[in-house]
């Protein structure tokens, strides 16, 4: 078990930080997110013996917290999307471009937190962790053809959803 | 407008099959028919570019939301560089994208079908040019002609030249392509050349990247 604990270590300290910033985009606070990826590393190191190698590490990691990711947010009463707990320091040295800029940003993670969770999934892939359709299909557990009617859709869902708001592309 | 089957000559594909187009993502045979199609119709390319722009914008957005929160998950981090940092992602993004765009447009010149088209983001501002800052390459409409050796020029690594392609409007660049006397059509480049531009380009922007940290 020590062995196979550092293993996933190793992964942790290769993914830890891309998967915490994965989980900052999929859940709708900061404390969620923490507990989601040390949520996933404690059922990495439990489902390592039985991980057989037909993906790979990485995109087996993603599929962890992703299911970890839906089951939280089943389980947990839908709340209006707290994200204010992201909240970020006013960027630039100019308040009323770093003002506009974090509206921006703050407009993005509000429109995902309004996606379909399965929507929002293979965005934060696509875009945050700049995974190819494949590796998508194999984190999020379903076919290739699938993985590109969605993440068409949800393109077109998030750019509608921020020209609302009145960000254009 | 019917998009019902990719396969089929002369049916424009479906909007998903054009979206994964503009990422890179089908199969070859897919891929080539559908670069087919778009040499011949109008609307298909027009729809392309769109998604294109829409795709990068969408890029840039959680580029710059996920360097935010990036700067705020470190003690004492100073705070993202607002504009500046949006800048430079759309710099960033421009100078892969002008040569996703290069490529394509000498695909469509040619029978040469690109391997794979890059895709990293394609940017099209549609703002104003931001003001120049020093050390950061930011988008610029250029005012004058696209010398016909500068592409040549930043194929053989100029970095100038570079800078000038990646400087240049997407959108117009492609206009620009009606123009046969704007880019040299005797001496097309291969795939392995523009994949080679492509990864000096990529150079530039970590070096442009450099400069801004």
């Amino acid at each position: 078990m020590a062995q196979e604990s550092g293993t996933v270590q190793d992964l942790f300290r290769r993914f830890g930080p891309r998967l915490r910033r994965a989980a900052a985009f999929l859940s709708s606070d900061a404390g969620e997110a923490d507990e989601l990826v040390q949520a996933t590393f404690a059922a990495a190191v439990e489902a390592w013996p039985q991980f057989e190698g037909r993906s790979s590490p990485y995109t087996w990691l993603y599929s962890i917290l992703l299911r970890l990711a839906r089951r939280e947010r089943e389980r947990s009463v839908r709340k209006p999307q707290a994200v204010d707990s992201l909240e970020l320091p006013a960027a630039g040295a100019d308040p009323a471009e770093g003002a506009a800029l974090k509206e921006e940003t703050q407009a993005l993670r509000q429109c995902l937190q309004e996606l379909p969770e399965e929507q929002r999934e293979v965005l934060v892939l696509f875009y945050l962790e700049s995974m190819r359709y494949r590796d998508i299909a194999e984190a999020v557990g379903v076919p290739i053809g699938t993985v590109k009617s969605r993440l068409y859709a949800a393109k077109q869902e998030l750019a509608r959803r921020l020209g609302e708001r009145g960000i254009e592309l | 407008m019917s998009r019902p089957d990719t396969q089929t000559r002369g049916a424009c594909p479906s909007e998903d099959d054009l979206s994964a187009y503009a990422d890179g993502e089908l199969s070859d045979g897919v891929r080539s028919a559908i670069h087919q199609h778009l040499k011949a119709c109008l609307s298909c390319q027009a729809r392309v570019e769109e998604l294109v722009r829409t795709d990068s914008g969408l890029r840039a957005l959680f580029e710059v939301a996920a360097g935010e929160l990036e700067q705020a998950a470190v003690p004492g981090g100073s705070a993202p560089r607002g504009t500046s940092r949006r800048r430079l992602v759309v710099g960033i993004a421009l100078a892969a994208a002008v040569l996703v765009a290069v490529t394509l447009l000498f695909t469509l010149l040619t029978e040469r079908v690109p391997s794979r088209p890059d895709r990293a983001a394609v940017q099209v501002p549609s703002q104003a040019a931001p003001e120049a800052e020093e050390g950061v390459v930011v988008y610029q409409p250029s005012t004058g002609p696209l010398r016909a050796d500068t592409l040549s020029l930043a194929l053989a690594g100029d970095v100038d030249a570079q800078i000038q392609l990646c400087r240049l409007n997407l959108a117009e660049l492609l206009v620009r392509t009606g123009g046969e006397a704007v880019l040299p059509t005797a001496d097309v480049p291969t795939i392995e050349e523009m994949e080679a531009a492509r990864q000096r380009c990529a150079g530039l922007a970590q070096r442009v990247m450099g400069v801004e940290q």
